[in-house]
């Protein structure tokens, strides 16, 4: 390191005050030499106070606030676990539908020795358990929040639940009368999937 | 509070604050949680996170760019980085911190997007900030720093705003221009020669 290089590493300490005294006389040897780093001396000494004194905050001249708000996206919300819990349970459900139909498909060319084919009820029981719990917790805090808000929006949502509810229970009864219904079967599947949509967007914590 | 110069940047006087510590935001215990109801979504506590901290982020774009309007410009965008961006602020840092070093970024990256518009990009890096000519603004001596500032060329001004105004070491300040550490330091003395001289 040059003797310039060195004396521009230290001028910031040297003119606080930080540097050791032997350091500080080695500096002032090579400044009486050097008018370069003298000026860089003279100009960090000057300049050091006016830095201290300026504002660190300056307000703009017009708050920009409502430009700035109006390019604002809206940020993906997290989900509420109870809601989500029954969301993701509808979809189980849903899924165990959709693998019944594949299997009546996949059944139908060998009906010369058709094994017992699975009926809803069996297949769904445990999943069917789960949603129920899930969705019980669901209209719980959908309640509650309904209560709370008594928003349009709320009752909305309230209105449509119920009649997706009785459109599930309704489907289900004539499926388990006639368990190998294709049609029943898409009848319940569309049914449930109305109930998820509504639960993932209920599952959304409203904007303040 | 002191007079200030009421020509700063060529704009009506705007509202100085001299007594606010950077380092402790008046109200640095709120904003934890407002960053977390904005991180949910609440465009409201972001607003809120707004008013904390536009003062030092416009304080930092108007001092960069040397312009009032683009300055407002920049300040609005980085605020709308943030929104975008909240979702990476992990808490390692102070807020403040965070979006301070996310200002700086958007306005280099706005500086270098300029750069390439209008064809200015040199052969080196080092060229860039060397080379590029000082906005021209008749602005008489006042004996004000930020009076100063203006008349600085983009590069050196970048290095002072950067290193004596704002804190940063030279090693990121290179890193955040692209160009050697001994440029960076290069700027420096080379800017504060100049104010010296401009400010008599």
């Amino acid at each position: 390191m040059t003797g310039c290089e060195r004396a521009r590493e230290r001028v910031d300490a040297y003119v606080a005050g930080r540097l050791t005294a032997d350091e500080a006389a080695e500096l002032e040897t090579h400044l009486t030499m050097c008018d370069a780093c003298r000026r860089d001396e003279q100009a960090a000494r000057a300049l050091a106070p006016m830095i201290a004194r300026l504002p660190r905050e300056i307000e703009p001249p017009t708050d920009p606030w409502p430009a700035i708000r109006g390019r604002l996206h809206p940020r993906p919300r997290r989900a509420r676990p109870l809601l989500l819990a029954a969301a993701i349970a509808a979809s189980l459900l849903l899924a165990a539908l959709g693998a019944l139909r594949l299997t009546r498909r996949a059944a139908r060319p060998l009906a010369v020795a058709p094994p017992p084919a699975p009926s809803f009820v069996a297949i769904s029981a445990a999943g069917a358990r789960t949603y129920a719990a899930a969705d019980a917790e669901a209209s719980a805090d959908l309640q509650r929040r309904g209560a709370e808000s008594r928003s349009p929006a709320a009752s909305s949502l309230a209105r449509h639940l119920r009649a997706v509810d009785q459109a599930i229970a309704e489907s289900r009864a004539a499926l388990a009368a006639d368990p190998h219904n294709p049609d029943l079967a898409a009848l319940l599947r569309g049914a449930y999937r109305q109930k998820l949509d509504l639960l993932l967007a209920a599952s959304l914590p409203p904007r303040s | 509070m002191p007079a200030i110069s009421p020509a700063v940047f060529g704009l009506p006087l705007p509202a100085l604050r001299r007594d606010a510590d950077p380092a402790s935001p008046p109200s640095a215990d709120r904003l934890p949680a407002l960053v977390k109801r904005a991180q949910a979504g609440d465009d409201a506590a972001f607003g809120l996170l707004y008013r904390e901290c536009r003062g030092r982020i416009y304080a930092l774009c108007l001092r960069l760019e040397a312009d009032a309007a683009r300055a407002d410009e920049l300040m609005q965008d980085v605020f709308v980085r943030a929104w975008e961006r909240l979702g990476s602020f992990r808490g390692e840092s102070r807020f403040s911190t965070w979006l301070h070093r996310l200002a700086v970024n958007v306005v280099l990256q706005d500086r270098r997007a300029s750069w390439r518009r209008e064809r200015r990009v040199l052969a080196t890096p080092d060229d860039q900030i060397e080379r590029l000519p000082a906005v021209a603004r008749p602005t008489p001596p006042s004996g004000d720093l930020d009076d100063a500032l203006p008349r600085l060329p983009p590069g050196a001004r970048a290095v002072f705003v950067l290193h004596d105004i704002e804190g940063y070491p030279h090693e990121e300040i290179a890193a955040m221009l692209g160009v050697a550490v001994g440029t960076s330091k290069t700027q420096l003395f080379r800017a504060r020669r100049m104010l010296r001289e401009a400010l008599g």
